[in-house]
């Protein structure tokens, strides 16, 4: 499951930019939408504060 | 797994504009040279975001096209592909649409915000002599030194709204020294702006293409995960790519990543104690950057900015100068905030919501037709100004305790000229360049 590191992400929504599945939508904190993620990992990439990953459990 | 090893002049952490001028100008000289960047996408904050067909800025969004820069894709040979503005920036004040200062008369505009022509001479004069005789001191915030020559509500409120928008700080906590001098800096380097019809990015792509030309190399999705320190040098880093690690050996390391992280890189036992200290000080600051889209336009002017808002201090209409930032018969949008203080914490949707607001206010046909595409907020890690000029802000020096490891980017940009933004980190990088020339070819 994605999840986010909320100590760390800002907000600059870039991850939004490239998910293709539109996901994610950034407004201050980022909201990440569980029905539409199919876990691509695409934003983990673009992520510039490395707040995105994949929860091991 | 066994670590790869290679060997070049000068390795570069990081693509943002500091990273990618140096490397340019020393590809350039025909040193070699290595960037590595850990995103898929070079630029940093000078990228360009693609979503639903319309282009994003990062941070760089009006291109200086005279100044440090500039000079540096004419050093070069790089493609400098921007359409000027030739319409000027206004200014929003009530439902009055006025002009903005021109560089021979900066404070012209003054006039009309306030009627009092006497009060208005007192404060140019105060100006004057701190601008040509005797700077006002780091600790005096821009606020304060208005103060001393006027409370005219709406003067008070002009400086709060230029600091605001030069250095992303309003004027009860901008170093006043730090305005004039940035003020300057913003009417030379700004007097000739224009959009990147592709998005700045395309400029970070362009140097990309000389570096490469000239036989450096540029890598993307490759992660640094140490700067090498033997006997007080740096002598090179280990970076990560999907491949593995490699050792990369360099005479010197020029680090883009900011002040902070090439600490924690280099490991901070390798740094002096008030160095560390310095560091600690830096306030990052925030900006929120709004874009929005239409099918018509808002307002018919590329800049406009905006007074006595809630956040919001400007607006940019690129699609006006650049229809292609935009898909054919759209138009796109990019509002920019900052909060009432630099100092964290702040509650971002609030922030967020309140631009918003602003926005509706202030553009009539926002709200049937207007629509937010995309927010971005830049703070923390990923900050609008790393060292923002705060009152009694530290000047960080681009070299560190450590030989051979220089940052370039506005956490060390040179105060006293500039605080951020591309002017700032351009010439970060070429105080860093010159200084390698000296040390390495004398």
């Amino acid at each position: 499951m994605l999840t986010v590191n909320e100590e760390t992400c800002v907000g600059c929504g870039w991850c939004q930019t490239f998910c293709p599945q539109d996901a994610l939508c950034a407004w201050g904190y980022l909201e990440i939408d569980y029905e539409k993620c199919d876990e691509c990992q695409v934003c983990i990439k673009f992520c510039p504060t490395d707040s995105l990953s994949m929860a091991t459990s | 797994m066994k670590q790869k090893k290679e060997k070049c002049d000068f390795v570069i952490l990081g693509s943002g504009i500091g990273g990618l001028c140096s490397a340019a100008l020393l590809a350039n000289k025909g040193y070699k040279t290595i960037v590595v960047e850990k995103l898929p996408i070079v630029g940093g904050r000078c990228a360009t975001l693609k979503y639903k067909g319309y282009k994003i800025p990062t941070g760089l969004l009006g291109v200086p096209m005279v100044g440090s820069f500039k000079s540096i894709f004419d050093e070069v040979g790089a493609e400098f592909e921007v359409t000027p503005m030739t319409t000027p920036p206004k200014y929003l004040v009530g439902n009055k649409i006025i002009d903005t200062p021109k560089s021979n008369q900066p404070y012209a505009v003054l006039s009309e915000l306030c009627s009092d022509e006497k009060e208005i001479e007192i404060l140019k004069h105060g100006i004057t002599k701190a601008q040509t005789w005797n700077p006002p001191s780091n600790e005096m915030s821009l606020q304060d030194f208005v103060c001393q020559y006027t409370e005219n509500e709406n003067l008070v409120e002009y400086f709060s709204n230029m600091s605001d928008r030069i250095l992303s700080t309003r004027a009860d906590q901008v170093s006043a020294k730090e305005y004039f001098q940035s003020f300057s800096g913003s009417l030379k380097d700004f007097q000739s702006v224009g959009f990147a019809p592709e998005g700045s990015m395309a400029l970070m792509k362009s140097l990309k293409k000389s570096i490469e030309a000239n036989g450096g190399k540029v890598t993307t999705q490759c992660r640094a995960n140490k700067i090498l320190v033997k006997n007080g040098g740096a002598e090179g880093v280990v970076v990560e790519d999907k491949k593995g690690e490699t050792i990369i050996s360099a005479k010197a390391v020029i680090s883009n990543t900011g002040p902070k992280k090439t600490v924690a890189l280099a490991g901070r036992e390798n740094f002096d104690k008030g160095y560390l200290r310095e560091l600690k000080n830096m306030v990052p600051s925030l900006q929120i950057w709004v874009t929005s889209i239409s099918d018509r336009p808002l307002f018919d002017v590329p800049i406009l900015y905006t007074f006595k808002t809630r956040r919001l201090v400007s607006l940019v209409s690129a699609s006006l100068v650049c229809p292609e930032l935009a898909p054919k018969g759209k138009y796109v949008h990019y509002s920019i905030s900052s909060p009432v203080s630099q100092i964290a914490p702040w509650n971002l949707k609030n922030e967020v919501n309140m631009h918003i607001q602003d926005l509706k206010d202030q553009l009539p046909g926002y709200n049937k037709y207007g629509e937010v595409l995309h927010v971005g907020c830049y703070w923390g890690e990923w900050p609008t100004l790393a060292n923002a000029p705060i009152v009694g802000y530290n000047d960080i020096s681009q070299k560190t305790p450590i030989e051979n490891l220089y940052n370039v980017g506005d956490g060390v940009a040179k105060k006293g000229g500039w605080a951020g933004g591309s002017p700032a980190c351009a010439l970060t990088a070429k105080i860093v360049v010159k200084d390698i020339e000296n040390r390495f070819n004398p």
